[in-house]
């Protein structure tokens, strides 16, 4: 049985956050201040860079990585291109792409306004997050090293 | 959570939807595929909105295409153009189609282990309404050359 805290507050959603990442074995600077917890995740490959927060003003849990991918202006297109693919038939979160400087971050966002927070939640989005980054950083590497076309680059996301 | 339960826990939280959205707007469901759609009224852009469960993956899905496609020639313009708005939301994202050139808002709950209440579906609405009803003018007037590229990134 899911343990089930009914609205819970953000300092009780910052501590579930903390005990998933101890569940999981994941190391993590935390700062109670701004409830936030920075991590580097071990996938298939390129570490993942992670920062996971509570942002109160909208009530959300959120997880973020910047990806050390950073697309010049000449390929910003084809970026755009990628990203949208991906997006398009990505379950949850999003990759975003500045398009004025060239750096990609995912973002998976989850509303605690109003719904039960559970345990399970909390690592439903550190998981999902981190599957769908780590499915996807070493492609965006491969089209910015010009080691995959965009072509073959849609291919892997149902194109 | 075995398919049964998983089966079971789609069912509840598609009825909880259904029951939360019914009285606010003229609804279409199919409570085999567990899918509810329903128009809204906006300022300008007719906003068609879709809901479903996805009983394998154990989240609620919303889904909205915006009533044009761009072609194939402005596909890219579209796709930066989604960037730079989903870079501003803070929940929800837009993506393009990139074979069809349509735009879709897409935002996602899940349900593992945990259920929802009718506020959380009247925030979902909500969210995603504000979201799509900020930007779907403006990728309409990109579309039609009454907004440039350039005009579209620098919105704030």
């Amino acid at each position: 049985m899911a343990e089930i805290i009914n609205t819970a507050t953000a300092s009780e959603i910052f501590n579930m956050i903390c005990s998933s990442l101890d569940k999981l074995k994941i190391k993590y600077e935390k700062n109670d201040v701004d409830l936030s917890v920075k991590c580097v995740i071990f996938g298939r490959d390129i570490p993942i860079d992670t920062k996971l927060y509570v942002d109160i003003e909208n009530k959300l849990i959120v997880f973020q990585s910047n990806l050390k991918t950073v697309f010049p202006p000449e390929k910003i297109v084809n970026a755009a291109v990628a990203i949208n693919a991906v997006n398009f038939n990505v379950i949850d979160g999003a990759f975003g792409l500045d398009v004025l400087n060239g750096t990609v971050d995912f973002k998976l966002s989850c509303s605690f306004e109003e719904r039960q927070v559970t345990n399970d939640l909390v690592a439903y989005i550190i998981l999902c997050s981190f599957n769908t980054v780590d499915a996807v950083n070493d492609k965006l590497e491969q089209l910015l090293k010009e080691e995959i076309e965009l072509e073959e680059f849609v291919k892997n996301f149902g194109y | 959570m075995s398919d049964e339960v998983k089966k079971a826990h789609a069912d509840e939280i598609f009825n909880i939807i259904c029951e939360s959205l019914n009285g606010e707007f003229e609804c279409s469901t199919n409570d085999e595929k567990r899918f509810i759609k329903f128009s809204t009224v906006s300022a300008d852009v007719p906003i068609r909105i879709y809901i479903s469960v996805d009983e394998k993956r154990q989240v609620v899905k919303l889904l909205s295409f915006m009533p044009f496609c761009f072609p194939a020639d402005r596909i890219t313009d579209a796709c930066i153009a989604a960037c730079s708005a989903t870079n501003k939301l803070a929940n929800g994202c837009f993506s393009v189609d990139i074979n069809e050139g349509n735009i879709m808002f897409k935002q996602t709950v899940s349900v593992f282990n945990t259920s929802i209440t009718s506020a959380t579906v009247k925030n979902l609405v909500d969210t995603a309404y504000s979201a799509i009803e900020k930007y779907n003018d403006k990728f309409l007037a990109l579309l039609n050359n009454e907004l440039s590229l350039e005009e579209f990134v620098s919105l704030q």
